[in-house]
């Protein structure tokens, strides 16, 4: 290749890197306005959630949906891979549940409903998405969920006590089509926090190649069972940093708490969660 | 620290089975994904061996899963063994056996 030749080509590998950048960069200013953009207001609760991507983007999926029974729908989901790829399916999976979510009666529905609309788009992409769905309900103090294939989140009450949430099965989005997902219920009291969350806190690694792991996570959640959910949220990513003490972030983490408060309940429970900008 | 992954392939008549050892993930799989998609016409039954598996990420089962669905497609069987206790329970919670069974039994 000429001189001329190569500057060429470096000038324009260079415009192209710089452009890539900039297009990446707006990609990840989309997917944290539409992942952290709303946190609901709840009856007798509260509700956060954080996604830490271990790129610029990510494949991690949070989110709530109001339903007009005055229930919140809470969802959570882990695309296959990372970056660019991932965050890609995450934005399909995002649409997926807010269409689904308008128009299926509980949480097992809406999975059923999402994994028909993404099955042949998963399988002819070789992805899948876990996902966990689950509808709070103010009023009875009951949380119903189904579960496409997500670890299963965790419980822990005033008394430190931590425990996983019962056992509910289901094959993860794009596994296989026409699934139906059943569903379980708990009952949740004053001081509970249910804990949801994806596999990139628990398979966090130190520099010796050890994880963060489970063990781990339910002792700095027993510990900070007291806290307000975002004061909890900040302790178990503390807690997360310390732990891989500067390795750089394999996968994405990303959490949702809800936590159950005294009851203050009034003819305003009947009326939808309140939505903040 | 660099992850390693090792693959190595025994035939034995109509049947392929392929060892796994290491790290299969995100940066690791490609030499997985290249032993899955050789598999050749006229093999019988694959065989995925995960006894000297260290770690698996959701691209390492997003392949055994496509894998699954080729099997189905070409008419071979798959069978994964050596998994450890943790492996075998995240393979059940996602649903990895719910679909080798379904679709082994579709293909019946």
């Amino acid at each position: 290749m000429k001189e001329h030749e190569e500057k060429y080509y470096e000038a324009s590998n260079g415009e192209l890197n710089k452009s890539l950048v900039r297009e990446i960069k707006l990609a990840r200013n989309i997917q944290m306005k539409l992942l952290n953009g709303e946190q609901p207001e709840i009856e007798n609760g509260s509700v956060s959630g954080v996604s830490i991507p271990a790129r610029l983007i990510g494949g991690d999926y949070y989110d709530f949906y109001p339903l007009t029974n005055g229930k919140l729908r809470i969802v959570i989901g882990d695309v296959m891979g990372k970056g660019i790829p991932a965050a890609m399916l995450m934005i399909l999976t995002r649409g997926a549940f807010r269409s689904a979510a308008e128009s299926t009666q509980g949480p097992g529905e809406t999975v059923t409903a999402m994994n028909n609309a993404m099955y042949d788009d998963l399988r002819k992409l070789g992805s899948f998405v876990t996902l966990f769905c689950a509808d709070w309900d103010p009023e009875e103090r009951k949380l119903t969920f189904a579960n496409a294939g997500h670890n299963s989140p965790l419980i822990v009450n005033a008394n430190k006590d931590i425990r996983e949430f019962p056992k509910v099965k289901g094959v993860m989005l794009g596994g296989l089509p026409n699934q139906e997902y059943p569903e379980e219920t708990i009952t949740m009291t004053e001081g509970d926090i249910a804990f949801f969350y994806t596999d990139g806190i628990v398979e966090a690694q130190n520099c010796n190649g050890e994880m963060y792991r489970i063990e781990r996570l339910m002792d700095v959640l027993a510990d900070s069972s007291s806290c307000e959910v975002t004061e909890v949220e900040d302790i178990v990513v503390n807690s997360i940093e310390a732990f891989v003490n500067g390795v750089p972030q394999r996968d994405d983490i990303t959490m949702v708490l809800l936590k159950i408060e005294a009851d203050n309940t009034s003819i305003a429970s009947y009326n939808s969660p309140i939505m903040n900008s | 620290m660099e992850d390693m992954i090792n693959i190595e392939t025994k035939k034995e008549g109509n049947t392929c089975t392929i060892f796994v050892s290491g790290v299969v993930d995100y940066s690791t799989m490609d030499p997985f994904i290249k032993e899955i998609r050789a598999v050749e016409r006229g093999t019988a039954e694959v065989i995925v061996n995960f006894k000297g598996l260290e770690f698996i990420d959701s691209t390492g089962i997003g392949a055994i899963i496509n894998l699954a669905h080729e099997a189905n497609d070409k008419q071979f069987a798959v069978k994964l063994e050596g998994m450890s206790e943790e492996t075998n329970e995240l393979f059940d919670m996602i649903g990895v056996f719910q679909i080798m069974q379904t679709l082994q039994s579709e293909g019946q």
